[in-house]
């Protein structure tokens, strides 16, 4: 176990064994999203040239507006998500789009909170790179195993 | 790195210079890292920026994981970039690593607000340095998350 060797007290011994595999997200709070359904602009079923994409109503009749029961829910403040998961993904880690090696390093002291995702630009050959130096990095790729299987195939 | 004031340095490089990564987004979605050698943290601010201190520690691996390379900068050679680093390399266990690095960084107040992230990054580096040892082990969580 790492943390014995070090001379630290052990935490927990499932807690080194998983230091020792992978980086574990320092994430201990449970993501809560309080809606997940799309907020759709009222009366975007009406009219093919009403989107469904969200615009506040502001007639001054406006049923939606005036919040009557049983209509479209409006977005507000109070949707969003806690300070201390937002912008988390369902691993538990926080995203960052990672081009090269250099910039993968960066993350090298912030495995336990950023995992690196390579950009959709990046060659087959430099993946490959990018994707052995985050394992001895010790940080996740949520990517990893985009564009092996056309390599393989071939 | 140079004679200047390290403030007046921060306020000129802190919104763009070559060692930024930036990443954009709305509110608390950006992110700013650098990629400087000394800059333990890897942060985008003035208190770990390596370009805007005059006092700075670098911890690295080197040739190709062998040791670990511990190196600050001399405040009496600023304008002179070859002779700036005092540097040496580590070779032995962990724990003497980390108390060198202790005595360099704090015991003789050199930068001891550094402390801590520099024995992070220590310990990170070591971490690096027994796994490319050793290889990359097969079995991960990766893919269970």
């Amino acid at each position: 176990m790492i943390s014995s060797e070090l001379g630290f007290p052990n935490r927990s011994s499932s807690a080194a064994i998983q230091a020792e595999t992978m980086a574990v997200p320092l994430l201990t709070k449970k993501i809560v999203k309080k809606r997940v359904k799309k907020f759709k602009r009222p009366q975007s079923d009406r009219k093919i040239s009403v989107k469904t994409n969200w615009r506040r109503p502001k007639g001054i009749d406006s049923r939606v507006r005036r919040k009557f029961k049983g209509c479209t829910l409006m977005p507000n403040i109070g949707y969003g998500s806690d300070k201390k998961t937002r912008h988390f993904l369902p691993n538990g880690f926080k995203k960052f789009v990672v081009h090269n090696v250099g910039e993968l390093e960066v993350l090298m002291m912030h495995n336990r909170t950023y995992c690196a995702e390579i950009a959709h630009n990046v060659s087959t050959r430099k993946r490959k790179e990018i994707v052995e130096r985050a394992a001895q990095l010790d940080v996740v790729v949520t990517n990893k195993l985009a564009r092996l299987r056309s390599q393989e195939d071939e | 790195m140079a004679t200047v004031p390290g403030q007046l340095i921060w306020e000129i490089v802190k919104k763009n210079n070559s060692f930024l990564v930036k990443q954009f987004g709305r509110g608390t979605a950006s992110l700013q890292f650098s990629k400087e050698n000394n800059n333990l943290y890897n942060l985008n601010s003035y208190k770990h920026s390596g370009l805007a201190n005059k006092k700075t520690i670098t911890i690295q691996l080197v040739d190709r994981d062998q040791a670990v390379a511990l190196a600050t900068t001399k405040t009496k050679k600023q304008n002179k970039p070859a002779a700036l680093l005092h540097k040496s390399v580590m070779k032995k266990e962990f724990s003497r690593m980390a108390k060198a690095v202790e005595n360099q960084v704090a015991d003789n107040n050199y930068r001891p607000d550094l402390t801590k992230a520099a024995l992070a990054r220590l310990s990170v580096v070591h971490r690096r340095q027994r796994v490319s040892k050793s290889g990359v082990k097969k079995r991960n969580r990766q893919a269970l998350i």
